[in-house]
């Protein structure tokens, strides 16, 4: 059969369409591969940085600049800043906006011209703005994309991220750590003996440090720290409420607080190269704005970023000496000031050398054309970890922890607990992340409750509780009780997250899919699926073919390759996804055969073609 | 697990089953291993491939955590013995040594500066390294409730330790 002759893998197929995206909190940007450079894309008028700023009107929407210009006539329309508010609940969150109700889940809806929008759809419309960008550039639909986030987002944060590119369209490979990205576009592996480095991140609003050690190709972290809300915005708002104050202003609308933010935002980043500066905070008002003052009001900001250094530091089990590498990420570390400082406290000179503002989407854009297949040869893997600590709450509102901070994912553990009553048949299981002792000082991420325990005495039941936490960080938790072998039924259920009904949901209300038909959608969606498992199966026999057990097993799965190939030129979705799910069974033992030659192939050290004589 | 992983942390590494282990080996076998079998490696797969490899890939990452600590691999071998040890609610019942460590507590938190602290950390140093000795030997001769006592005490060691390391960073910032 046709079917299975096919090249090897990763030669002669067509490249895979691939990019990186840095979703940050004031701007983003995507990358792609050229050439086997890695390289940023420009809009039309050939900005690469697109604002993360989203306007409704009645019926429309934009993106980016014009966003930006239309924020001045309708800032009650107009977001800036949303990634502050993705994972988060309403008391999370600033008086920016007019709330309308919070969803079932309580996530928050922003009040728009548009009608009601969530964080993640507004993330969502920035990330579809990147998409097109890099679909025009590479001439068709991604086939991947990898998507950066903070290293100390907590997980409702870097779920809401997935949750966002999911409404977009994009095909997410992996969510990584902005500075694990810039890391890599550094491309410091490539030289021996780099031993450790340290990535100093400071964007819009987030702060990340994390020390890495780099050998031959692996990236593996060692230990990250930081701070989702200590940004160059907070500088800004220092500046704001000094403009304030000199302007003699008392109650600012929003008009003039979006203005002068802008006025004080071009201020600081002017201060970058010169020794002082104009703020024109309009009706005449010009304020002078020195070097020495912007010093003088971020040192306590900077202390704060130092803190974070020392913890991770010391996580990591070495001294600031130590490091032999330091990496700035993000456009406020231009700063003249941060780079003395930082340089101080490292006792060494700081890498500036790529674009900080551009280097993370480099770096995600070199991953994604590695996770997508298109650079089998290269020695990459990140190994990273989870940011913040992972538990449970027990009795005292005190809190267990199951996975400790900055432990390497993927990851697992499990923990039993009992019951401490008698004849307890449930028992609530209410999962947080943090690093304090006690539940109202850590972030509630899932309750869920164990059912159906047979009545025991107090103490008598098992119940085993096992967190997975997959490699973008995202964490699943299942309990069962072990005494009886009852497997209760449970379902998680995210604090600050979307229901899955929800994003479906919001699928079929998007602006961009009004016109088209849900049912069509839906086709499209597993005829893609369908090609990609071929995909994955034909590389998989093309690598690994002979290790099919007999004819039988190679006929199974051909039957199977064939009536999903059918099903998939049909129209019925429902019928494409138990195809897929009849292949897949088909080639259970073939796919456990194929991880189990992998495994071999680890423990001994040797490459597939000195295996082939033995097997 | 269907996967042919040996559960052996141990055999996973290609190490002796040892309190001292091959740094090197450790860390060269936990890259090869993760070379192979991170999800990374199977982004472009099936979903089948990547769930097994995602569980490949953290019972490695388990493994490596538990023989990169010297306390940990400890308590691990203790495990392959069948004594176990559960860090909440078991503690040492020799009363001399309970003594000597409140004696110690009260001298962190008398310190008065670096001198001091480097003065008490070498102490500890040397305390602890006597009680490693003395788990190695329990060990060796296969007295398992004695090494699993020996462990139980190093415990209080490291807490103390972890807590001169905090006033040493206090120290230095001041």
């Amino acid at each position: 059969m046709t079917l299975l002759q096919i090249s090897e893998p990763g030669q002669g197929g067509p490249r895979r369409r691939a990019c990186g995206i840095d979703l940050g909190t004031t701007h983003s940007l995507v990358a792609v591969m050229r050439d086997g450079q890695a390289v940023t894309l420009p809009n039309a008028e050939g900005r690469h940085r697109l604002p993360s700023v989203v306007h409704y009107g009645a019926g429309s929407e934009t993106v980016g600049w014009s966003a930006v210009q239309a924020a001045a006539d309708d800032p009650d329309n107009t977001f800036f800043s949303i990634k502050r508010s993705m994972g988060r609940g309403t008391a999370d969150l600033d008086d920016a906006h007019d709330l309308v109700e919070d969803s079932a889940a309580g996530v928050p809806r922003f009040q728009t011209a548009a009608g009601p929008k969530t964080a993640v759809e507004i993330s969502a419309d920035i990330l579809s703005a990147l998409r097109a960008r890099a679909e025009e550039e590479l001439g068709g639909e991604l086939d991947g994309a990898v998507i950066t986030v903070p290293a100390y987002f907590d997980e409702a944060q870097r779920q809401a991220t997935k949750d966002a590119a999911r409404l977009a369209g994009l095909p997410v490979l992996r969510l990584i750590n902005e500075p694990t990205a810039a890391s890599i576009a550094y491309g410091l592996d490539q030289q021996d003996d780099r031993g450790l480095i340290a990535v100093f991140d400071l964007g819009g609003g987030t702060f990340d440090i994390s020390i890495l050690r780099l050998s031959r190709g692996v990236f593996e972290v060692l230990a990250t720290g930081g701070d989702t809300e200590l940004g160059g915005d907070d500088l800004d708002r220092i500046l704001l409420a000094w403009a304030q104050k000199e302007c003699g202003v008392e109650e600012a609308d929003r008009a003039w607080t979006r203005r002068i933010l802008q006025a004080v935002r071009e201020a600081r980043e002017a201060l970058s190269e010169q020794e002082s500066v104009q703020v024109d905070c309009g009706d005449g008002r010009i304020l002078t704005l020195t070097r020495g003052e912007l010093e003088q009001w971020s040192a306590p900001l900077l202390e704060r970023m130092l803190q974070c250094c020392r913890r991770a530091l010391s996580d990591a089990g070495v001294e600031a000496g130590e490091v032999q590498e330091v990496v700035m990420v993000g456009g406020v570390t231009r700063m003249p000031y941060l780079r003395r400082e930082v340089s101080k406290f490292f006792s060494r000179e700081v890498h500036t050398g790529i674009d900080p503002d551009r280097v993370v989407a480099l770096g995600a854009a070199v991953q994604a054309d590695v996770l997508v297949g298109n650079a089998q040869d290269q020695d990459l893997l990140l190994l990273d970890v989870i940011p913040l600590s992972l538990g449970i709450e027990i009795m005292g509102e005190m809190v267990e922890r199951i996975i400790d901070r900055n432990t390497t994912i993927p990851a697992h553990h499990a923990q039993e607990f009992t019951t401490f009553k008698d004849g307890q048949t449930a028992l609530a299981v209410h999962v947080v992340q943090g690093e304090r002792e006690l539940v109202s000082d850590c972030r509630s991420l899932a309750r869920f409750e164990l059912r159906g325990i047979p009545p025991m005495t107090a103490g008598a039941a098992r119940i085993r509780v096992e967190f997975q936490v997959d490699a973008d960080g995202l964490l699943t938790v299942e309990a069962m009780e072990t005494v009886s072998g009852v497997r209760a039924g449970v379902s998680v259920k995210p604090s600050y997250g979307l229901e899955e009904l929800e994003i479906e949901q919001m699928l079929r209300e998007s602006v961009e899919h009004a016109e088209e038909d849900v049912a069509s959608r839906a086709l499209n969606e597993q005829q893609v699926e369908a090609d990609r498992v071929m995909q994955a199966l034909r590389d998989a026999l093309a690598a690994d073919g002979d290790i099919l057990s007999d004819d039988a097993e190679r006929a199974g799965i051909e039957a199977a390759a064939q009536a999903l190939i059918q099903l998939r030129d049909g129209t019925d979705a429902d019928a494409i996804r138990a195809g897929i799910k009849a292949l897949e069974e088909a080639c259970e033992p073939f796919v456990e055969r194929r991880m189990n030659r992998s495994i071999r192939q680890a423990m001994q050290g040797h490459r597939v073609e000195e295996f082939q004589e033995q097997d | 697990m269907p996967l042919e992983l040996p559960q052996n942390y141990f055999e996973l590494f290609q190490l002796a089953c040892a309190l001292e282990v091959d740094e090197q080996q450790l860390t060269e076998q936990y890259r090869a291993l993760q070379r192979e079998l991170h999800p990374d490696r199977f982004a472009a797969a099936g979903p089948q491939e990547r769930r097994l490899a995602a569980q490949a890939a953290a019972h490695v990452n388990q493994a490596y955590r538990t023989l990169s600590d010297r306390h940990e691999r400890a308590a691990y071998l203790l495990h392959l013995q069948e004594v176990e040890m559960d860090d909440e609610k078991d503690t040492s019942t020799d009363t001399e040594f309970l003594m000597q460590q409140m004696e110690l507590r009260e001298g962190l938190e008398a310190l008065d500066g670096m001198p001091a602290v480097e003065a008490l950390g070498a102490r500890l140093e040397q305390e602890a390294e006597a009680l490693w000795e003395d788990f190695g030997a329990c060990y060796a001769g296969e007295r398992w409730p004695d090494a699993r006592e020996a462990l139980l005490k190093l415990r209080f060691y490291r807490r103390l330790q972890q807590q001169l390391q905090a006033r040493k960073e206090q120290f230095a910032t001041e």
